[in-house]
């Protein structure tokens, strides 16, 4: 009893001590990781879905987000001024997540780009949507009063149905409650 | 000290974890499609295998025998979360690359197979040149395979390009077969000096008996 007892506070003492030592590290690294992601982020993704922007800063909106997006940034032009709204959208492919990269002009309300940052779709069939220019173009300067539904304004791609869906549904079933968030309806 | 000198050096070659004793198979398999990823991955595995195998030996009078793997294994999992994180924050392009394969070092069994076989027994000075001598080794075997790999498989080195613009990149040698080839044409090669050097030992030791029969017989 008594040499179990040794064997249970040992155990404890180093997977405690290992908790602690890790808990610290994790504090100490994750800002730095946030930071990054959080600028490539922007320049990889947003700058390419909203090129107009000189920079990008978070809005603090009012209401619920939509399902799938976390944060809204603004778009602002040289002096400061608003131009557009830029945000990660997740769709549901074949494969899982599908990550995208959302632009709006706010001066044509319309969608301005969009840009699929991350997937796991079937390579050679829904991984087209990544690099499909004809699917991808037709949302550039897409209004966003529009449906957003495959076969109907949206030209999905051949054998990539599920993933063109959900690129589409992506976008679409976000665009309006994005624009609600940041106080643009 | 000649005792360290020898554990690095038998790390290094005699006792070559990848190519001599063919544990923890799974990185040099996995993640040598460049020399680059293959000599990060090796120097993250070092990195955790000198400090758990630094801090068992230290801990080793401390620690109950009946509970010694489990507490191996946490000690190894901290120091793998550490690289893991370490990894995530400071190389990201790298990190993207390994991936999956920094966490799974826990599992790696040359770490353990270190602590279980050398750190839980020998003193912390020996330990932290076995683990050099093991890790190096392991590094250098990683780094090896990917260059041969990235050399025939993309025409670069270390992401040099080192192959004319007339060299057909041979796909296969990035996908997965290509690092069984290469691992078993090097393993072979390996073998084969190997072989040839304890026939020759024989010959020689076989020739020497000759000479000194002669010589007791009084020719």
């Amino acid at each position: 009893m008594k040499n179990a007892l040794k064997l249970i506070i040992t155990l404890g003492l180093i997977a405690a001590i290992s908790g602690a030592g890790l808990g610290a590290f994790y504090g100490y690294t994750m800002p730095i990781v946030e930071a990054r992601q959080m600028e490539e982020m922007i320049s990889k993704g947003f700058k390419e879905v909203l090129p107009a922007a000189e920079s990008f800063q978070a809005v603090e909106g009012q209401g619920e987000l939509p399902a799938g997006v976390t944060q809204v940034y603004e778009g602002l032009d040289g002096s400061g001024r608003r131009i557009g709204l830029a945000y990660e959208a997740v769709g549901n492919g074949y494969g899982g997540e599908v990550k995208i990269a959302v632009g709006i002009d706010l001066g044509t309300r319309s969608v301005a780009g969009i840009k699929v940052l991350s997937h796991s779709e079937t390579p050679g069939l829904g991984s087209r949507i990544e690099t499909d220019t004809a699917f991808l173009s037709q949302f550039q300067g897409k209004p966003v009063d529009d449906a957003f539904v495959v076969g109907k304004d949206v030209d999905g791609i051949t054998g990539a149905t599920v993933s063109s869906v959900a690129v589409t549904t992506a976008v679409g079933t976000t665009v309006q409650p994005v624009l609600a968030y940041a106080g643009e309806k | 000290m000649r005792q360290h000198l020898d554990d690095i050096l038998r790390g290094l070659f005699r006792e070559n974890p990848t190519f001599r004793m063919l544990i923890g198979m799974c990185p040099p398999l996995a993640v040598t499609t460049s020399a680059e990823s293959g000599l990060i991955m090796g120097l993250a595995t070092t990195a955790v295998l000198i400090c758990s195998s630094t801090l068992i030996s230290a801990l080793k009078k401390l620690i109950p025998n009946q509970i010694r793997i489990p507490a191996y294994i946490v000690i190894i999992a901290t120091f793998v979360t550490i690289v893991d994180l370490l990894l995530k924050a400071m190389l990201p392009e790298v990190y993207k690359v390994l991936g999956i394969f920094v966490p799974l070092i826990v599992v790696n069994c040359i770490i353990l197979g270190r602590a279980e076989a050398f750190a839980s027994k020998m003193p912390i000075s020996r330990s932290i040149t076995d683990g050099v001598g093991i890790g190096l080794g392991f590094t250098w075997a990683l780094t090896f395979i990917g260059c041969v790999r990235e050399l025939l498989g993309a025409g670069t080195l270390f992401g040099f390009q080192v192959l004319g613009d007339s060299f057909v990149p041979w796909q296969i040698m990035k996908m997965p077969p290509g690092a069984f080839l290469t691992m078993g044409l090097i393993v072979f090669v390996l073998n084969s000096v190997e072989l040839y050097r304890a026939r020759h030992e024989q010959k020689r030791a076989r020739s020497q008996i000759r000479l000194v029969r002669k010589e007791a017989t009084g020719q």
